[in-house]
């Protein structure tokens, strides 16, 4: 065995020296042109750019003049197109605002699914308004556009929550990949980049429900993608005339999108319920997680001043800012009621009821935090990004959804062990404390994050690797065609074979109904027969 | 960690092997399986893998040749209609040939205890032979499958659940491609259902009672094989035509290539004796060595008249027509050659270690299938530009010259070759790590169920949601029925209101 080893030695050693030779001679220096969605969105693109930079890529970002994370900076290395618009910064927070509270108000139930629907459809009117103002920004500028046609870019990596991505790639005429998280009930994704989705175990994204389904829930599920795609085919019809008006010939927003050469989804299947998917989705959840990094001193000194109770970190994302007196009250009455020392993400009024072991902050090292060894739990919103920090470092989660992906987020941690849910709208102190007390306690939700952890961090490329190779991969082959499914070119019945099923039951039909009128034919000759003899 | 590897043998051993090498580099300790005659394992010269053999009752040799010749002699001269039923009755006999293996080592309880004692991390099973997932579950071992394809691709979607819409992902071994006409769809549909049915009477019937018995509870093969933690599938985007997969699934295609290494001196010699011309690779696998005597003439003959020169791998009597740019090998280093830069082509029967082997040095292909996947594996080759298909029954020395002259000189199969080839390369991990790598993972974490679809735990009325659109439909129908009784009801009691009227 030890000879074995030894022997082993020489031969990695000499497979790392060809890996890193390998990797030396495959960097290129391409040009990438980023079309980004604001919000946390910005957050995951903004990383894959850093390492688009760090390996030598040239990047530039079009952004509009009113972003609200989307920053130029005179030091950094990335190039800034602005896009002019008339609308403001504080048009997009008020949508923001207005798409949170009608979640928060109106989370769709059995009940409230029509008027969250209603609601929901006005906001996507407004932000059509907003988005169309982005795509005329750059399509209906010409000078816009002739720098850009001017800027060579080998690939556009767009993602597709702001539309149009795609119409300027077509447009440039280079190849475009998407980055996304999820559109709802994965619309998008099965219609436009033709991914299955059998809705017997396939849970539709925003559902709430989980791959183990009973038969109301697949019924339910049924039910949540058909309402889902009616609500986007509606939605995309003025996307349709749009595209087919900037491209000059009839098309779709559904048939556009689906040049998309790569799909990367920002998870993966330590988050997902296993499905189906095709060779051009990649998943690459957890791509912006990292280690974590040393704390500031004095927070530092918070955290061990909590001795062996350990702490519990505690946000609701970078969009939520306030949160009602009475329920700040609340939640400070139970965190107050904990051993456990608290970092609390908050910028509202100090709540009355705050406790010696809470301390507010307008801001958190949120990932370092969480990969610090005293933490015990963390409460979150259930964005994305956050729930990947804690399966990054294996931490279990309370989780208080509000609005988009979060619910459905948290239904995933939940069946996998790792989180309890709490209502943000019904939930008392005794609720949070409650929760907050099992995932500390139970043995059984560290465990199970520390195994998510583990699948997370058993994967034969790091995610962000894996991301960049696929952006790299699209500019050396002018894109990844091979990777393109035929049904692409398939219509809606083709796809589904109902043209075969079609002719065939057709086939069935008619060989019964010629056997069936043989027969009657003999039976009739037969009777004729037996008419004549009786009259002889 | 210790592997466990289920036996298996001619091309599916050079497969299996060059992934238990890897294992070994890697410090793990690997068992083979064998029975006491196989074609290809030598388990009696001193290796790194340990084997345990176990002793079977019939001489399996006996068996393989009969294949070759059914294959090579026998089914050439049928109707197609024919030739399938001459199949049919080939596996059903041969199905009591492995039944018998697999009893031989199921039911051996002196080599049961034992391997039980050893406690395996995990089992890499080839598929081709039935069973070895039941010895992975009577010794509750997880286990990884490796796999090129099942007839009609029955396995990955019945027992793995892999989606295969009818409408773009051909049957495999149909010859089809996801460019299909309507006819072809429907060709595609009736076939997937014919094999369907052809593989749950043939052969998952036939296991289910010995499964059953075995485990001593109702099961049935599909149900135990489908309990596999990852399937690793001997191809790769550059030669499958991309089709939706599950997460458990691990595409690997082209693990055993290497980058080529010097050839022996006096083939060298001969090779560049080609000069500007270059040279042909000709080979029929490991298991096609001899065709006859009239059919090796015909190929001689269209040999000869190329400029380039030829190795050609052949055992059987030296063809009348051979000529003098055409040697005859008992066996050539494939990938070495395939591998040079005086390769013009490579005239194949379509297996898939030599195609990828093609692919990795980007040569084209002539291909010359005969059975089993080989027919589609070339057509898969054709689609991508990188091949020209020649009939093995009716080719003709003209057929088999025109289609050389075609893949030298037309500059696109080069071209075709070459792009597959950069995509083949171009992977974030290598084929073999990623196999190996994952066959580890399964070791490391006791299985891999975080990968494991749900929908092996739906029926299939479940799974295709009958169950749901019938309540759906049975809903609708109910409220259409209840709005017509009403609507019916009120037409009446209008009726009745207006003869009271009349009345009075």
């Amino acid at each position: 065995m030890v000879s074995i080893r030894d022997f082993t030695m020489p031969k990695k050693f000499v497979q790392m020296l060809v890996f890193n030779l390998t990797l030396t001679e495959v960097v290129l220096s391409g040009n990438v042109l980023i079309w980004p969605t604001d919000g946390s969105h910005w957050l995951n693109i903004k990383i894959i750019l850093e390492e688009l930079i760090q390996r030598n890529h040239n990047v530039t970002v079009l952004a509009s003049s009113a972003t609200l994370f989307i920053n130029s900076n005179p030091d950094s290395p990335v190039n800034f197109e602005v896009i002019p618009v008339s609308y403001k910064k504080s048009n997009i927070d008020s949508l923001i605002e207005h798409m949170i509270m009608l979640w928060i108000d109106h989370r769709p139930t059995p009940l409230t699914i029509w008027a969250f629907y209603k609601e929901l459809g006005k906001l996507l009117d407004t932000f059509f308004q907003i988005n169309i103002q982005l795509c005329d920004g750059v399509l209906k500028n010409p000078k816009l556009m002739a720098r850009l046609q001017k800027g060579g870019f080998d690939v556009l990596v767009a993602d597709p929550v702001t539309i149009c991505g795609d119409l300027v790639a077509l447009k440039l005429g280079i190849p475009f990949m998407y980055t996304l998280r999820f559109s709802p009930a994965s619309t998008v994704e099965r219609h436009c980049g033709k991914i299955p989705a059998p809705v017997s175990y396939v849970p539709a994204a925003l559902s709430e429900l989980t791959d183990q389904m009973t038969f109301g829930e697949r019924i339910k599920n049924t039910i949540s993608y058909s309402l889902q795609d009616y609500i986007f085919q509606s939605y995309w019809g003025e996307w349709n005339s749009y595209y087919s008006k900037i491209l000059g010939r009839p098309t779709t927003l559904c048939e556009t999108m689906g040049k998309a050469e790569i799909w990367l989804i920002r998870t993966y299947w330590d988050f997902e319920f296993p499905r189906p998917y095709l060779p051009n989705f990649e998943f690459v959840g957890g791509l912006h997680c990292k280690p974590a990094k040393p704390l500031p001193k004095e927070m530092e000194e918070f955290i061990q001043s909590s001795g062996k109770n350990g702490v519990v970190v505690f946000s609701l994302g970078s969009m939520v800012k306030n949160l009602t007196e009475e329920k700040a009250n609340l939640i400070a009455s139970a965190l107050a009621q904990i051993p456990q020392k608290v970092l609390w993400r908050y910028k509202g009024k100090k709540p009355a009821t705050l406790g010696n072991n809470t301390q507010l902050f307008d801001w958190i090292p949120q990932n370092d935090l969480l990969g610090h060894p005293k933490t015990k739990a963390f409460i979150t919103h259930g964005g994305t990004n956050g729930i990947y920090e804690a399966i990054y470092h294996g931490v279990p989660m309370v989780g208080v959804p509000m609005f988009a992906d979060q619910p459905d987020n948290i239904a995933h941690m939940k069946a996998k062990g790792a989180a309890v849910e709490v209502n943000l709208n019904t939930m008392t102190s005794v609720d949070l404390l409650s929760a907050l007390r099992t995932v500390i306690n139970e043995p059984s939700y560290k465990e199970n994050a520390m195994r998510l952890s583990r699948i997370h961090h058993d994967q034969p490329v790091k995610p962000l690797d894996r991301a960049v190779f696929w952006i790299e991969f699209v500019m050396r082959h002018k894109g990844a065609k091979h990777l393109r499914v035929a049904a692409h070119d398939l219509t809606w019945f083709q796809y589904h074979s109902l043209d075969v099923i079609g002719f065939l039951l057709v086939c069935v039909t008619t060989a019964i109904f010629l056997v069936i009128q043989c027969c009657l034919f003999s039976c009739q000759k037969f009777g004729k027969i037996g008419k004549k003899k009786k009259r002889e | 960690g210790k592997v466990l590897v289920w036996p298996c043998d001619m091309s599916h051993w050079l497969n299996v092997k060059v992934i238990l090498e890897e294992l070994i580099v890697r410090g793990h300790e690997v068992t083979v399986l064998t029975h006491s005659k196989p074609s290809l394992i030598d388990y009696r010269k001193p290796s790194a893998l340990k084997f345990e053999v176990v002793h079977m009752p019939q001489d399996r040799t006996e068996e393989n040749e009969i294949f070759v010749d059914l294959a090579l002699n026998v089914l050439p001269g049928l109707s197609t209609w024919q030739s399938v039923i001459k199949l049919n009755d080939f596996f059903v006999e041969i199905r009591g040939t492995l039944k018998m293996m697999c009893e031989s080592f199921i039911y051996n309880q002196t080599l049961m205890k034992k391997l039980q004692e050893t406690n395996y991390d995990v089992m890499l099973i080839d598929p081709v032979i039935p069973c070895g997932d039941l010895m992975a579950e009577l010794l509750a071992v997880p286990f990884v499958l490796t796999l090129r394809i099942s007839v009609g691709g029955n396995m990955e979607r019945s027992c793995g659940k892999l989606p295969a819409p009818l409408s773009y992902v051909p049957v495999p071994m149909t010859g089809l491609t996801d460019r299909m006409t309507f006819l072809e769809r429907v060709k595609n549909s009736m076939l997937s259902v014919l094999f369907h049915f052809w593989i749950q009477d043939y052969d998952y019937h036939f296991w289910e009672e010995f499964y059953s018995k075995a485990l001593g509870r109702p099961t049935t093969l599909c149900e135990t094989v489908g309990k596999a933690e990852i399937w690793l599938i001997r191809t790769y985007w550059d030669f499958e035509f991309p089709q939706p997969y599950q997460p458990n699934f691990e595409f690997v295609g082209g693990l055993h290539c290497k980058p080529a290494k010097a050839l022996p001196k006096e083939m060298e010699n001969f090779v560049q004796s080609s000069g500007e011309d270059g040279i042909v690779v000709f080979s029929l696998g490991s298991l096609f060595q001899n065709v006859t005597e009239e059919k090796a003439n015909i190929i001689a003959s269209a040999l000869a008249q190329i400029p380039q020169k030829v190795l050609w791998r052949y055992k059987g009597k030296k063809p009348s027509t051979l000529g003098a740019n055409t040697r005859l090998y008992d066996w050539i280093p494939q990938n070495d050659l395939l591998g040079h830069p005086k390769t013009k082509a490579f005239i194949t029967h379509g297996g898939m270690n030599g195609i990828y082997e093609a692919i990795y040095h980007g040569v084209p292909m002539v291909g010359v299938p005969i059975f089993g996947d080989q027919l589609d594996n070339i057509a898969h080759m054709k689609a991508k530009g990188a091949a020209v298909e020649i009939n093995f029954k009716t080719m003709t020395s003209e057929d088999l010259l025109r289609a050389l002259r075609t893949v030298i000189t037309d500059s696109s199969y080069k071209e075709n070759a070459m792009r597959l080839s950069r995509i083949h390369h171009d992977q974030p991990v290598k084929p073999l790590d990623r196999a190996v790598f994952w066959i580890e993972f399964v070791m490391r974490h006791k299985g891999a169920k975080h990968l494991r679809s749900a929908a092996h735990d739906l029926t299939w009325f479940q799974h295709y949601s009958i169950d749901v659109i019938g309540f759906l439909l049975a809903c609708v129908a109910t409220a259409i029925f209840l709005f017509t009784k009403c609507f019916l009801f009120s037409c009446q009691k209008f009726n009745k209101t207006r003869k009271i009227e009349k009345r009075e």
